[in-house]
């Protein structure tokens, strides 16, 4: 039953409107409406990968399945084995595209072979091979309004759909200037395509079991009705050309240009990578599920419709409902549309820095980024545009499955060059463009003439039957069979011939092994404006100063920097990051060119380290059996050296930092980021001058060097030692000048016990000493008093009495002196008798005593310690320690001065506060002032005994004190004692 | 499975999965699908079995990566 009601401009319509969704998909994509975890989801990159299902897989399936049987599935099942390698052939490949920034199969063939003879070559053959399979999107999209509305459609109808898809693919696919950058709208719109069609397919699927056949039971009473028909799909297996569609499948899978922007050039993971070996031949079988069941009911319901186009005719021929019709239309757009997008995005991309920029490069005083720009897009409007010219030259008599492998045999011709690019390292760009060569010329012989003679385009008769039935081989295998195989033959005598230039050596090396040897040789320039300078004489210096920033922001390096090893970085960042905006061989040269490096300069011993490590470290070849355990101990050493309690530090003979361990972090405040590949005299002050007056010097010891850091005096002892550089002696074979490696020892801590354990050795012999002198002297001073009091008894002199006079206040106060010193020497021996007591009592008491001074009655000494604290230790050492403190800040300060005795109880400890606003004590005496014997004083004003005694009475009560002191603004005294509470030193109660 | 034991989870999966097939080759096992799946459907069924493995083998290649 035929039910056709659908008009031409229906069905426009309805594809405008369906490309109008694709465009708010993209748009809110890229506008943050959709979220960054379901735009970038590993599901939605599978099903991206879906765009290799074209108008072929959805409505050239079935036609195929009609001719050749399951070998429809092969197609597919190539798909998979080649997914199936995904580690070993993907993956490696995504690599590779990532690392550099290629963008499409011509970038890496011209990347690996350096020729960009190569990159045109792949450019154009992959152009002319790609048209008639756009030619044919564009024809399933024309035939299947003509299969809905039985009319023929205009060609403006094909012209109108070509527009709309050259805006959809600028909007979305060119909307940067380079390739470079990802295509998040895009993507999720390709999914989206994806999902499209395979519901799509399914609903008819459906429709065909349930609707026309009445379900699985009546279909397979159908099937039992009808052998011959399931015998038709099994019997060209045994006799068709599967293996070569197999083949060819596989080598579509990643070389197609939209499968190969899909898979590694708009790919954010190698998980996704991985996630899609299973996932993505997974949603391929669920495609094709339905192709058989379609196929039967169209032989059931279809009459005379081509079987290419039952997917729609059983629609409506079996009476489905309209809305299933149209939804079968749009799928079929879908798959042609997404396949036409992305295709044509990528060929711009190819054509742009193979063709274009080669033949036209632009002038620097241009805009780059535009013209760029433009001209991806102006290229996108051509490729669309050429396969329509092609869909108006073909006489439309092939199927759509032949137009397709005719294709699919053209990127064949690229397999030997993969497989050179990431297995053979003796591969050359000889060898490449000869097989290529061969391949194309075979092909164009054994596809493109006959099929342009089919079409009436030129007139050419071959003869290729006769010979195809000589060798007892279908078309298929014939064309592709002899085209891979001289290609092959010739590519690999073609390599043998020649041996590979160094450079192609390099980089052969690099993406077997994906690892680049170290780079050899020092930038020119020498510094990144420079490098801005350089470059801008080629790009102009808008996109010069745009390129070098983007290249110090994807490395985290300052614009100052000038260092020759992170210049060298920049450099290879530059290379890659132009690669991605004017491909591989154009930025290599402009590189080259501008950026020249000086290969007479060694590369630093720290950048080939740090180089090797970050490439063992991304290494694809994962290290096994010894090379694993090697590298164990390797990362075990160098942890060794990190992780040692005592600085290490390596010199390079060209006096490079090579190493800089986590303790010469901790001591010298220079983390390694900071010190490694700088040259010693480039490190921070005093390190620079430090270390190099180190590696100067004539001893390998070097004990007890002082230096001043911060401010602060700070102790070590050094042993160094030389090091050869093993690279140098493995290179030349002769010895190489030494490096060396310093070891740091910091003293500072030991060095402050020893002067405080001799601070302490020297109070205690002082004191034993004022013991002796005390008591010597106390004795015959008693007797010199007695003696002159005796005189002034005995004499009425007026001179003598004056003179006895004096000679009394003299030993007063010898005895003054004695009797401290004794105090002082007593100290430590008498043991303290700690109790409770009130400190706000106790400074008041103080205070008292200290106003019966001189001094003290024209200074006022105010207390202001909370009540509530107490302390536990002897009150009247306590009492004497703020009388000595308190009278010598009387003593400093000017008559109508004030002194302030705070406290306040810290978490752990006590602090209280004797502060003045008098002279203050120089700096350089601040550290002596607890020295015994050391006074400020004028002679007879003090005994240099009093801070001292105070020190000792802190000490033993478990405290500190600190003096912290500004000349001609006063002085703070701060004493510490334990918790509040003084607790006293064992040896001491 | 535990790895302490030496079985890594992909691995073990890989073998269960040859086993497996090699037990769905033999009568009368393989009568018995072979009857109840649709003959049409065969092919499929092989296809299945191949994106079994490599889903298995992802899961082992995985684990393999994370190991390192």
């Amino acid at each position: 039953v035929t039910d056709v009601s659908f008009e031409i401009w229906h069905l426009y319509l309805a594809a405008v409107a369906y490309l109008g969704l694709l465009f708010l998909i993209a748009y809110a994509t890229d506008h943050g409406w959709i979220p960054q975890r379901l735009a970038r989801h590993p599901a939605i990159y599978v099903l991206s990968l879906g765009v290799y299902a074209t108008s072929w897989t959805y409505y050239g399936s079935v036609g195929f399945a009609y001719g050749q049987g399951y070998n429809y599935l092969t197609i597919y099942l190539g798909v998979t084995l080649a997914f199936m390698l995904a580690p070993v052939l993907l993956a490696p490949i995504l690599r590779l595209v990532r690392e550099y920034q290629l963008t499409s199969l011509a970038d890496l063939f011209a990347f690996r072979y350096r020729s960009q003879t190569i990159g045109i070559v792949v450019t154009l053959f992959m152009l002319i091979g790609t048209l008639p399979y756009i030619s044919l999107q564009i024809r399933a999209i024309t035939e299947s309004v003509q299969v809905l509305t039985s009319e023929v459609p205009p060609v403006m109808l094909a012209v109108s759909v070509c527009v709309t898809l050259i805006l959809f693919a600028i909007l979305f696919g060119a909307r940067h200037s380079s390739a470079r950058e990802r295509h998040g709208g895009l993507v999720v719109a390709i999914a989206f395509e994806s999902l499209v069609k395979l519901v799509a397919l399914l609903s008819v699927g459906s429709f065909a079991l349930f609707g026309i056949f009445g379900g699985p039971t009546a279909l397979d009473q159908w099937l039992s009705a009808n052998p011959r028909v399931l015998q038709s799909l099994y019997d060209p297996v045994r006799e068709g050309p599967w293996t070569t569609l197999l083949l060819l499948a596989f080598t579509a899978a990643f070389l197609l240009p939209r499968q190969f922007h899909m898979t590694f050039t708009e790919n954010r993971s190698e998980g996704a990578l991985m996630r899609a070996s299973w996932g993505f031949p997974l949603y391929l079988l669920l495609l094709n599920l339905a192709i058989p069941v379609i196929l039967w009911a169209g032989m059931r319901v279809g009459g005379g419709m081509s079987p290419d186009y039952y997917v729609l005719g059983i629609t409506l021929n079996g009476g489905a409902p309209k809305w299933l019709s149209l939804f079968a239309f749009i799928g079929g757009v879908s798959a042609a549309t997404a396949m036409i997008v992305v295709t044509t995005l990528a060929l711009s991309s190819m054509c742009l820095n193979h063709l274009l920029l080669p033949a036209s490069y632009p002038d620097p005083t241009v805009d780059l980024y535009r013209w760029l720009l433009w001209g991806r897009r102006v290229l996108i409007a051509m490729i669309i545009m050429g396969g329509l010219g092609f869909y108006e030259l073909l006489e439309h008599n092939q199927g759509l499955v032949e137009l397709g492998l005719i294709s699919f045999v053209a990127v064949a011709q690229f397999l030997p060059g993969v497989i050179g690019v990431l297995y053979w390292r003796r591969a050359t760009r000889l060898g490449v463009l000869l097989g290529l060569a061969g391949g194309i010329t075979t092909w164009t012989i054994t596809l493109l003439l006959p099929l342009l003679a089919d079409s009436q385009i030129i007139r050419a008769d071959l003869g290729l039957t006769e010979i195809q039935a000589l060798f007892g081989l279908s078309h298929w295998e014939f064309a592709t069979f002899w085209s891979l195989a001289i290609n092959a033959i010739l590519f690999v005598a073609g390599s043998l011939v020649r041996a590979p230039s160094p450079e192609e050596s390099e980089v052969a090396y690099a993406c077997c092994t994906e690892s680049f040897a170290p780079p050899r040789g020092v930038v020119r320039a020498s510094s990144t404006e420079q490098f801005k300078q350089s470059l801008a004489r080629v790009i102009g210096l808008e996109a010069a100063e745009k390129e070098v920033a983007r290249a110090l922001s994807d490395l985290a390096m300052s614009p100052l920097e000038t260092h020759p090893g992170e210049l060298r970085r920049l450099r290879e960042r530059l290379e890659r990051n132009l690669s991605g905006l004017l491909g591989p061989q154009l930025a290599h040269m402009i590189v080259n060119q501008r950026l020249e490096l000086d290969p007479g300069t060694r590369t630093a011993l720290a950048d080939t380290v740090r180089y090797a490590e970050q490439r063992i470290e991304r290494s694809r070849s994962e290290l096994r059996g010894l090379a694993a355990e090697l590298d164990v101990l390797r990362r075990y050493h160098r942890q060794i050296l990190v992780d040692l309690p005592l600085g290490v530090c390596a010199i390079s003979p060209r006096r490079e930092v090579t190493l800089w361990n986590l303790a010469m972090e901790m001591m010298s405040g220079v983390s390694a980021d900071a010190a490694l590949d700088r040259n010693v005299v480039q490190l921070p002050r005093p390190w620079n001058a430090f270390l190099s007056s180190v590696i100067d010097a004539s001893d390998q010891h070097i004990y007890h060097r002082e230096l001043e850091v911060d401010g602060q005096p700070r102790w070590f002892s050094l042993h160094k030692a030389a090091v050869a550089d093993p690279s140098l002696v493995s290179v030349s074979g002769e010895p190489s000048p030494p490096g060396m490696v310093i070891l740091i020892e910091d003293l500072t801590e030991i060095e402050t016990l020893e002067a405080e354990l001799a601070h302490s050795e020297r109070l205690a012999s002082i004191g034993r000493l004022a013991a002796g002198v005390a008591h010597e002297i106390g004795n015959p001073v008693t007797g010199i008093a007695s003696l002159a009091q005796n005189l002034r008894d005995e004499s009425e002199s007026a001179l003598v009495g004056e003179s006895v006079e004096q000679i009394l206040q003299q030993t007063r106060r010898i005895n003054n002196i004695v009797t401290t010193l004794m105090s002082f020497s007593r100290s430590g021996d008498i043991s303290l008798q700690p109790e409770y007591f009130a400190l706000t009592g106790a400074v008041d008491e103080a205070i008292q005593l200290v106003r019966l001074s001189r001094s003290g009655k024209r200074i006022e000494c105010l207390n202001r310690c909370p009540a509530e604290l107490e302390i536990f230790g002897d009150r009247q050492r306590m009492l004497q320690v703020f009388v000595n403190l308190l009278t010598n800040a009387c003593d400093a300060s000017a008559a109508g001065d004030h002194v302030e005795v705070r406290a306040q109880q810290q978490p752990e400890h006590l602090e209280i506060e004797i502060r003045d606003n008098g002279q203050g004590i120089p700096e350089a005496l601040v550290n002596r002032v607890f020295e015994p014997f050391f006074t400020t004083k004028q002679a007879g004003d003090g005994t240099g005994l009093g801070l001292s005694l105070v020190y000792k009475i802190i000490y033993d009560h478990g405290g500190n004190i600190e003096i912290d002191s500004t000349p001609g603004h006063g002085t703070r005294v701060s004493i510490l004692l334990p918790q509040g509470v003084a607790q006293p030193r064992r040896e001491a109660l | 499975m535990d790895p302490r034991n030496g079985h890594v989870g992909g691995r073990d999966s890989l073998v269960l999965l040859v086993l497996l097939a090699v037990f769905l080759l033999f009568d009368p096992v393989r009568s018995w699908w072979a009857n109840a799946l649709p003959h049409w459907l065969w092919p499929y069924g092989v296809w299945a079995g191949l994106i079994a493995l490599t889903w298995l083998s992802y899961r082992q290649w995985g684990r393999d990566r994370r190991e390192l």
